[in-house]
């Protein structure tokens, strides 16, 4: 933008914020006399309002988009609740989920993960809110939050496990939530659920992954868990690529181990949590 | 949960869809953003506190959507729309119009080159049409970080498209590049 013989010295020259705020109709009263006044001394500066202004309008018209857009009807339904929830769309095979996470997409053997041997994992810190108190032997817990093995009934996990749908979160303080992402049945035929510890802010981030199964005894048990790393930034031209293989990977190894079946749908899912899943 | 929130979020779908539109560069994708936003939200009415703005609620769950489709690589790469890099046969009678077409396309890419974080910035605010203070409390961040991003974006944008004085269309583009 430099380079016009123009009579200012740069130090006269209001900064491109300053410039933008006027373009833009920004600015005070006062500020935007003065900008005004340096407009009528420089001709760059002229130049790049100009310019600011009309890439302006051409970036909203780049991106308008007519009235009848294909899906507008339907999501309007959706949120009005005048159609089918989307968790029970396509013909309730699938509890309603995020698309990252639905749980259907993963049972289905996608790669050759295998990571059985790292799969009784983890856990990161969760603000000292402890979910999942168990008698289990001190050295079968991992981290101090979730623990692998069984969960004692009352906990908020069981709790959650016991009595929640998939997609109903529920609030365990500290900007925390606990949600079931899904549920199945294991090759031994035990009903499994895959739930994370989300951030209840908008975010809605997952914090941690977990499967626990309903074992004989009548308890939860937490067969693994993954935390998950915070999101990144996104640098266009970059692919993104989850280190060490990703949570979703680490997951999905849960699962394989597990030798996890289809998703429950949710009148499948619904029938367990009325009888108890028993 | 109350159906005048999901009133105003009908209402709102038109600028949440040209939201996700812009950062992603995609109708396609645009679409799934928001329809995945939508669920989100829609679980979680309970929390939104009212009083408080629903669109910027919104256009944050879109974000976060958009990041984690991102971040898990399902997105596709972002597709110009088709009927922008088709070839269209000259005919001196739509060239204005096919100039025209050039200029959006020139500017969809610049946004789409963008660091996310300025896209935002410039998506709220110079197509959503936000003031910088409501851009800035919607993205958590301060009004003065806004601004500096907001000049960045905008700069680029300004000298990609390089229009002096003539009214943006009727110009050949990139041909009067300043020194």
């Amino acid at each position: 933008m430099s380079g016009s013989k123009l009579p200012d010295t740069p130090s006269d020259r209001p900064g491109d914020e300053t410039l933008l705020a006027y373009a833009d109709g920004q600015l005070p009263p006062d500020e935007a006399a003065a900008v005004a006044r340096y407009l009528d001394t420089s001709a760059e500066a002229r130049r790049f309002v100009d310019q600011l202004r009309t890439s302006a309008e051409l970036a909203r018209e780049a991106f308008e988009i007519a009235p009848g857009a294909p899906g507008e009807d339907k999501l309007a339904a959706l949120i009005l609740g005048t159609a089918p929830r989307a968790a029970a769309a396509a013909a309730d095979n699938v509890v309603a989920l995020q698309p990252r996470r639905r749980l259907v997409d993963r049972v289905v053997p996608r790669q050759a993960w295998r990571m059985a041997a790292a799969i009784l994992i983890l856990v990161g810190s969760l603000g000292g809110y402890e979910l999942g108190r168990r008698a289990g032997a001190p050295g079968e817990t991992v981290g101090t939050e979730i623990v692998v093995g069984r969960l004692g009934a009352g906990t908020p996990v069981a709790t959650l496990l016991e009595t929640r749908a998939s997609g109903d979160p529920l609030p365990i303080g500290g900007k925390r939530e606990l949600m079931v992402v899904g549920s199945f049945r294991d090759r031994a035929g035990r009903a499994c659920r895959e739930f994370e510890v989300v951030s209840s802010d908008p975010s809605g981030a997952p914090v941690v992954g977990a499967v626990a199964c309903r074992h004989g005894d009548g308890h939860w048990h937490v067969e693994g868990a993954v935390a998950v790393a915070a999101a990144p930034q996104i640098v266009p031209g970059e692919a993104y690529a989850p280190a060490g293989g990703g949570d979703g990977a680490a997951i999905q190894g849960i699962l394989d181990a597990l030798g996890a079946k289809s998703a429950l749908s949710r009148s499948e899912e619904d029938a367990l949590l009325s009888k108890g899943w028993k | 949960m109350g159906d005048d929130v999901r009133q105003e979020l009908v209402a709102l779908l038109p600028r949440l869809r040209r939201f996700a539109y812009a950062l992603t560069g995609s109708r396609e994708e645009a679409e799934e953003v928001l329809q995945s936003a939508c669920e989100k939200a829609l679980s979680r009415l309970h929390q939104f506190e009212r009083g408080t703005r629903l669109d910027s609620w919104m256009f944050q769950i879109i974000r976060t959507v958009r990041i984690d489709r991102v971040r898990y690589a399902v997105r596709r790469p972002a597709a110009n729309d088709a009927d922008i890099g088709e070839t269209v046969a000259f005919d001196a009678r739509i060239h204005e119009q096919i100039e025209a077409r050039h200029e959006l396309e020139i500017v969809r890419r610049e946004i789409a080159l963008l660091p996310e974080e300025q896209r935002a910035v410039l998506v709220l605010v110079t197509i959503d049409g936000m003031s910088y203070q409501q851009a800035a409390d919607t993205l958590g961040v301060p009004v003065g970080t806004v601004m500096s991003r907001l000049a960045r974006a905008r700069r680029k944008l300004a000298e990609a498209i390089d229009t002096p004085r003539a009214p943006a269309r009727l110009r050949p583009v990139a041909t009067e590049r300043a020194p």
